[in-house]
């Protein structure tokens, strides 16, 4: 069930932030990057990020995020691109690794975002066999992570939550929660995100997300280039009540902030997790 | 391979790659959607998400072609490229990979602007190329070889193209990179009028050489002091090579 280690507080590792963690020693438990970014391009090499990626890996644990393994699609899976990130993880060896409960593309075509499945019995099956087979290529467990949404299938039969716990459930895969994803997509369709929470298998959630969004009046967009908001810290702060402490990490995309700025914020999950110790 | 989910997915993919929106009928029979946040705006969502995203990653993989042509052009090309040339990579990072020659298929258009997309193009490809290898000859090593055996390789990193325009200086206009300083000179061989441009070395000789000069008297002056005898001989046959410096015997006049 849980197979990754408990290594505490960690930050999405960006570009305008590799200066501070290879000059310095900034208080973070571990580190996350976007597998697709040291990849390279098709057919020519990882290109010179993966040398300060691998200089940062003798400093800090490193914990590989993909954004195109498009589990969700109709499509075959794309073993080329698997390859490619298979042969990633050999080289840089991450703690563990994660992608998105989603699917980018069909027909070959790749709209580069992650887009909503419909949640249904036909889609559970087909996207647990997937999974399984990218374990079984990979070699270890993946962990899935629920994306915000902005629209839902009307002949949808689960609920996201139940959609997600079960496929974790019977593909054995791991939960990365992305919780401010949970509270986008709960104002978006109108949602309990406690439910949600409540409803998962807890043993599976591995990793924990928090990130910003921007808030447009009717219905949020997730941006990931704001700070955490106040809901999204209690729905986190709850859920640690329930469950207890996750590797947990901030993200952000956009508008990035020095890197003390960041570190801040985790700072506050760091006294959450103290604070819930310390009232157990 | 489910075909409910393809189903789902193909029509999901259409509505948002399409050009026209569709009715909110048929949106809200697909969408789940609340009073306040209706089927056709939560598509709507995706569909400037997936344009957006691509022609920003053409912005910013070709910054100066976008600059030359201008935004409201480079916008409307992209949406063309985006439309005609959907992704069909694993990663944005390879999207631009076929601009330039869309660009060159556009009639139209000035041939610059292919040019100065494969030139930006040439830039990212750089970046991703193989290292030069290991364990290569050294001049001393090759006296002792056959020319049999040793091979003569370009380095990876390398891309050559020819051009009809100044890219570099164009490029780095457009860039407000500091200015770097071009050496040029203009010559006639036989009736010929001949523009080339030199390196800081060889400019140095030629701007020395306002009247003829005893190869001892140049070797000795401090003008030259920093050059090795390595720079100074490549420099020198280069030079008489393309005809614009000569040797002759102080004896004969040049007349």
């Amino acid at each position: 069930m849980r197979n990754t280690p408990y290594l505490g507080f960690g930050l999405g590792l960006r570009n305008p932030h590799y200066k501070d963690v290879l000059k310095g020693t900034p208080k973070v438990d571990w580190l996350e990057v976007i597998s697709e970014n040291f990849l390279g391009r098709e057919n020519l090499t990882a290109g010179p990020g993966l040398d300060r990626l691998l200089e940062i890996r003798e400093k800090y644990p490193i914990v590989l995020h993909g954004v195109s393994l498009s589990i969700g699609s109709a499509d075959p899976l794309n073993k080329k691109y698997m390859k490619r990130v298979k042969d990633l993880y050999e080289v840089v060896k991450p703690v563990w690794v994660s992608d998105h409960l989603c699917w980018t593309g069909v027909h070959g075509l790749n709209a580069h975002d992650l887009l909503p499945i419909p949640y249904t019995k036909s889609a559970i099956r087909h996207i647990v066999g997937r999974v399984k087979a990218v374990q079984d290529f990979y070699g270890r467990q993946i962990l899935l992570e629920n994306v915000s949404s902005y629209a839902e299938f009307s002949e949808s039969t689960y609920t996201e939550w139940e959609f997600l716990a079960e496929v974790a459930d019977k593909s054995d895969s791991g939960i990365l929660l992305d919780v401010n994803n949970v509270y986008v997509s709960s104002f978006n369709h109108g949602f309990d995100p406690y439910q949600y929470l409540k409803n998962l298998p807890h043993d599976r959630i591995q990793q924990i997300h928090l990130a910003g969004h921007t808030n447009k009046g009717r219905y949020l967009i997730d941006t990931h280039d704001h700070p955490v908001v106040e809901k999204v810290w209690q729905l986190y702060e709850w859920l640690l009540q329930e469950i207890g402490p996750r590797n947990t990490m901030i993200e952000r995309d956009d508008h990035i902030p020095p890197f003390e700025e960041l570190v801040a914020e985790l700072d506050r999950a760091r006294a959450l997790v103290k604070r819930q110790k310390r009232t157990a | 391979m489910s075909r409910d989910v393809l189903k789902s997915q193909d029509w999901f993919l259409n509505a948002i790659r399409s050009a026209n929106v569709k009715s909110k009928q048929i949106y809200a029979k697909k969408i789940n959607q609340t009073p306040t946040f209706n089927a056709s705006e939560r598509m709507g969502i995706y569909r400037n998400a997936y344009r957006i995203r691509l022609k920003e990653c053409l912005a910013e993989d070709f910054p100066v072609t976008a600059k030359l042509m201008g935004s409201k052009k480079f916008d409307r090309i992209s949406e063309d490229y985006i439309r005609l040339r959907p992704s069909r990579y694993s990663s944005l990072v390879d999207f631009g990979e076929n601009f330039a020659k869309f660009l060159r298929n556009k009639r139209a258009l000035s041939k610059i602007f292919s040019e100065l997309a494969d030139y930006e193009w040439a830039i990212i490809d750089c970046r991703f190329t193989e290292n030069r290898p290991k364990n290569l000859l050294k001049p001393d090593q090759l006296a002792e070889l056959s020319p049999e055996e040793i091979m003569v390789e370009r380095d990876p990193s390398v891309f050559a193209m020819e051009s009809s325009w100044p890219l570099i200086q164009v490029w780095r206009k457009k860039r407000q990179l500091p200015k770097k300083k071009s050496f040029l000179i203009v010559h006639r061989r036989d009736r010929s009028i001949q523009f080339c441009s030199l390196d800081a070395h060889a400019y140095k000789i030629v701007s020395y050489l306002t009247q003829p000069t005893s190869l001892i008297a140049v070797l000795s002056d401090k003008t030259f002091k920093n050059f090795d005898a390595k720079i100074w001989n490549r420099t020198f046959k280069t030079l008489v090579k393309n005809e614009i410096v000569f040797y002759r015997h102080k004896n004969f006049s040049i007349l």
